[in-house]
């Protein structure tokens, strides 16, 4: 009977402690209290109590003796360990402060990545049955996945599954919020009572029920304060889209920083005024959303084999639909979907970027300080033959050198979490994509990382020396070290040197690569013009009298109202169905009013009106894509058809070229732009300025802006900043660059390290050189030999390595891309060598000019 | 010797020994010492007093019967000794002395 015994750790534990005088009468004792409470208070209290009272005997008058042989050699050798390695720190000063710096650079950007890819892997954690949440996902054709799916099919499966707890389905939206004169665009979702059922999201005030209610809505604690300042917002009336009026009845705390939802108020579903997806309708996808939850225990089949049935029923056999489970988990990191709710998953590619290169510089820094190490072989051989001959094995040798690498580690490590948290701005300001997907600091997890890491990183360092110097013979290394060929030029440090400058050359040439690339696809014509542009946020605004002021002013060339930003990527999709199209095929789309396409200069391939572009109600504009989608062969055999998409039927009157939204290399997808029907439905105005105005437009904007009586704040953009940040590869560039910057640091760092050295050690020979009157030149030759015979080795392996690399890892994927040239090549060799090279000739020269007979006089 | 004070949770452990005679061993002075105070005392805080004891001098201690609740591991019998006895009696006086100057301030009604 186990539970009525006592904790069988508890009691060896005291077994262990315990003076052995003491140890029968206060086992028995204890024995006694254990039954006593068995008897009065049950096992659990009894073994509770009996582990309580051995941890309190745990005090200096009951501990036993330790036996002094025991554990006295083992503290004793740490300690001269420690000792030792404290003492050869301090004896090369400037070796080691090389050696910590160049190590505490590679771990910060080690630990920069830790926190980077922790951070990405902890979002969604804090839902509480995170385990068995799934979103439902939509297949279709098999050629692209959708993070959304029909609202049916969320009421299909409610209750009809026994396997699953709860369902939520939600719809996103992106309105103006109004109350006294506050104003703005904010996004949340229209969602069910079951939304906060599912998700643990915590609820400050107000009761979930109510998300049943059309007029409510729940803000999120920073909404609530933007609107209502310190005071009370529930009960508060809000007028979402100008007219729907709205009660707030509930506070939600703000949505974590790594939910892969992002909200700032929660409306309902039910509110037919706002939501305008119809819940019925198998065919309207794009942008709701449902997730489920599993019953405990309860596996996905029932549920899969349900999906399965519904897409077979709801769906014609020729345009399926396919329902699959995505676990949360699986969310974020992970695949990348279209229409995906709040944000996004990043690009893999740039996960296995940064881990990689991280890994790189790791492995360069545990290098360098391998390979400056064992250059000071010469200083330590007599230390470690004194040792050897005393006896000492080979382990302890390594043991030893492994101590006191991982103490420099160690060092690096604390130095490295102080660069981290001085870097941490500037590597938010990169980017303002990294402000937004990833929270850089450090937690508790965190630092038990670094910990692991920087031992890591000392051992890997340490390992190499360690075997190194285990591997003297004692007489030798005792007698006449300088004899003993191949200390100085090992191959191993060739090795180390040439493997480091190799990695070096590869990663500058990439960066350099990658940012003539981007500098390539920022001047590509894109077939507009964002020259000069200004976007400015209408908030769902009467913007016709600003609009009017705007063009009478000399600053503004023109101006246009649009749904939505061309460079963003938030454009919609619709159904498109033309004349002989046996089904409706999907296409983006934008609204815009007439003054668009001369705006962005967007080139007009053919046109109905002669020398104008302007769009009227039930015209429509395509882009080459659109064209190609309907197979019609030239832009003038477009005109005058008449196509069904979105709301309405229209008339094409107008084909543009295929300008590009996106990465130039994304391919453009079949465009429509509608005219706006509603002046609500401009949410965007751009505005062209006089070149070289921008400021002064701005502040007239800024001025009229209230002068005709907005109460909105004046919220405007320049488009060439949000053009600049857009796409993978603006972050991707400046990450790389960041990185290889950091490399070549490290490797220049490593490099004047030996360089300094190696001079060190000849310096006598090269005193005696000169007394027998070798010309200065020759001197420099020898000593400098060997390092451009390595440094040619490197080059010769290092350029067709990332030659071969890029172009067949991604730049050949690319359609429109730049080539890797002789210039690319010249450049990071110049960068790299350069400063090696200036590095290597300053203690070269400095050793020259001095008296030879200062290095002779102490022999 | 030391030190021959005797602090407050030593006095009480070794007026306890007194009181308990000559079955004076582990769990019955704890208990007999837990339902006069009131606060719990571990086992461990228990035996380092009385170690602190023995080392002073105040008790002698000797091995006792064992019985079945202990899975016959036998008893340490603790008994008090002549000069546990004498601090008894000096810390007894000191606080009486303390007493009859104190007690006018402390027993008048407020």
């Amino acid at each position: 009977m186990k539970e009525f015994d006592p904790p069988k750790w508890a009691l060896r534990f005291f077994q262990w402690f315990c003076r052995p005088d003491y140890y029968e009468f206060i086992h028995g004792d204890l024995e006694e209290l254990f039954l006593a409470t068995l008897r009065e208070k049950g096992p659990e209290a009894a073994r509770r109590q009996y582990a309580r009272q051995v941890i309190k005997l745990c005090r200096p008058s009951v501990f036993r003796k330790l036996p002094a042989g025991r554990f006295l050699p083992v503290l004793n050798l740490a300690r001269h360990y420690t000792v030792v390695a404290k003492r050869n720190i301090w004896k090369n000063k400037a070796l080691s402060a090389m050696n910590v710096a160049g190590l505490s650079l590679g771990m910060t950007v080690g630990l920069l990545v830790i926190t980077a890819v922790s951070d990405q892997y902890s979002f969604d954690n804090f839902h509480k049955e995170k385990e068995r949440i799934y979103r439902v996902i939509t297949g279709s054709d098999g050629s692209f996945d959708f993070a959304s799916s029909p609202l049916a099919f969320g009421e299909a499966i409610k209750g009809a599954v026994a396997d699953v707890e709860a369902v939520t389905s939600f719809t996103s939206l992106y309105r103006s919020l109004k109350t006294g004169n506050q104003k703005g665009m904010i996004s949340g979702y229209a969602a069910d009572e079951s939304f906060l059922d599912v998700f643990t999201f915590p609820l400050i005030q107000g009761n979930p029920q109510s998300l049943n209610d059309p007029s409510v809505i729940f803000l999120t604690e920073s909404l609530a304060s933007r609107f209502f300042g310190t005071g009370n917002a529930m009960g508060a009336s809000m007028f979402m889209a100008d007219s729907v009026e709205l009660i707030v009845g509930g506070l939600l705390a703000d949505p974590p920083k790594n939910s892969h939802l992002r909200f700032d108020f929660l409306v309902s579903r039910q509110n037919t005024d706002l939501v305008s997806v119809t819940p019925g309708l198998w065919s309207s996808l794009f942008s709701s959303y449902n997730y489920i939850r599993l019953k405990e225990g309860a596996g996905l089949n029932a549920a899969q084999s349900f999906a399965n049935r519904m897409s077979e029923m709801h769906y014609d056999e020729d345009r399926r639909n396919t329902f699959t489970f995505q676990q949360l988990n699986a969310i974020y990191p992970g695949p990348s979907l279209v229409n995906a709710p709040g944000i996004g998953s990043p690009e893999h590619r740039l996960f296995k970027i940064m881990g990689g290169v991280a890994l790189v510089i790791l492995i360069f820094s545990a290098f360098n300080y391998a390979s400056l190490t064992t250059a000071r072989s010469f200083a330590r051989a007599n230390e470690v033959g004194v040792r050897k001959a005393f006896g000492a094995q080979k382990r302890q040798i390594i043991l030893q050198v492994l101590i006191e690498s991982v103490v420099i580690s160690l060092i690096a490590g604390l130095l490295a979490v102080l660069l981290l948290k001085l870097i941490i701005p500037g590597v938010y300001g990169l980017h303002p994509e990294i402000v937004k997907t990833f929270n850089l600091e450090p937690g508790f997890v965190t630092y038990q990382w670094f910990f692991v890491f920087a031992l890591f990183t000392g051992l890997m360092g340490g390992l190499i020396p360690a075997f190194y110097f285990s591997r003297f013979q004692p007489v030798q290394a005792l007698r006449d070290f300088q004899n003993v060929r191949g200390f100085s030029k090992t191959r191993l440090r060739k090795v180390l040197i040439s493997f480091q400058l190799i990695l070096g050359l590869i990663c500058v040439s990439t960066a350099l690569l990658t940012q003539r690339q981007f500098n390539y696809e920022k001047s590509f014509d894109r077939g507009y013009s964002s020259d000069n542009l200004i976007n400015i946020e209408l908030a769902g605004t009467d913007y016709e009298a600003f609009r009017n002021e705007l063009k009478r002013n000399a600053l503004i060339e023109s101006v246009t109202v649009s749904s939505n930003v061309p460079s963003s990527q938030t454009s919609s999709s619709t159904g498109l169905k033309w004349p002989g199209a046996a089904r409706r095929s999907s296409a983006r789309f934008l609204k815009a009013d007439e003054h668009f396409i001369n705006t962005f200069k967007i080139d007009m391939l053919a046109s109905q009106q002669v020398a104008s572009s302007a769009l009227k109600a039930g015209e429509v504009i395509i882009n080459q894509a659109a064209m190609k989608l309907m197979e019609i062969e030239s832009p003038e055999a477009a005109l005058g058809i008449y196509v069904t998409a979105a709301d309405g039927t229209y008339k094409i009157t107008g084909v543009i070229e295929d300008f590009k939204l996106r990465g130039i290399n994304i391919p453009v997808k079949p465009l429509l732009i509608l005219p706006i029907s509603d002046p609500k439905e401009g949410l965007i105005m751009t505005v062209k300025v006089v070149e070289g105005m921008k400021k002064e437009a701005i502040a007239f904007m800024q001025k009229t802006w209230h002068e005709v009586g907005e109460v909105s704040v004046f919220t405007y953009a320049d488009f060439e900043d949000r053009f600049v940040h857009e796409g993978p590869n603006s972050l991707l560039t400046k990450l790389l660059g960041f990185f290889a910057l950091q490399l070549l640091v490290v490797a220049l760092l490593g490099l004047s390290g030996i360089v300094k050295w190696l001079t060190e050690v000849r310096a006598r020979e090269m005193g005696i050189r000169k007394i027998l009157g070798a010309a200065k030149s020759q001197l420099i030759l020898s000593l400098s030999r060997s390092f451009f015979v390595l440094t040619l080795l490197a080059l010769l392996i290092a350029l067709p390595v990332s030659y071969i690399g890029n172009t067949e890892l991604w730049l050949n994927e690319l359609t429109h891309r730049v080539s890797f040239d002789w210039k690319i090549l010249v450049s990071s060799i110049l960068l790299l060598m350069v400063p090696a090279t200036f590095l290597m000739l300053m203690p070269t020269l400095s050793v020259l000019k001095k008296n030879p007979v200062e290095y002779l006089r102490s022999e | 010797m030391k030190s021959t004070n005797l602090g407050e949770f030593e006095e009480l452990v070794l007026l306890t020994v007194v009181a308990l005679y000559d079955e004076a061993y582990g769990v019955a002075v704890k208990e007999d010492l837990e339902t006069r105070t009131g606060r719990e005392v571990s086992v461990g805080a228990l035996y380092s007093a009385l170690n602190r004891l023995e080392k002073k001098g105040f008790i002698t201690s000797k091995w006792g019967e064992s019985t079945r609740e202990r899975g016959g591991k036998r008893k340490r019998l603790f008994n008090i000794s002549s000069s546990g006895k004498k601090a008894l009696i000096q810390a007894r006086n000191v606080r009486e002395e303390l007493w009859d100057l104190s007690k006018g301030l402390i027993l008048k009604p407020e």
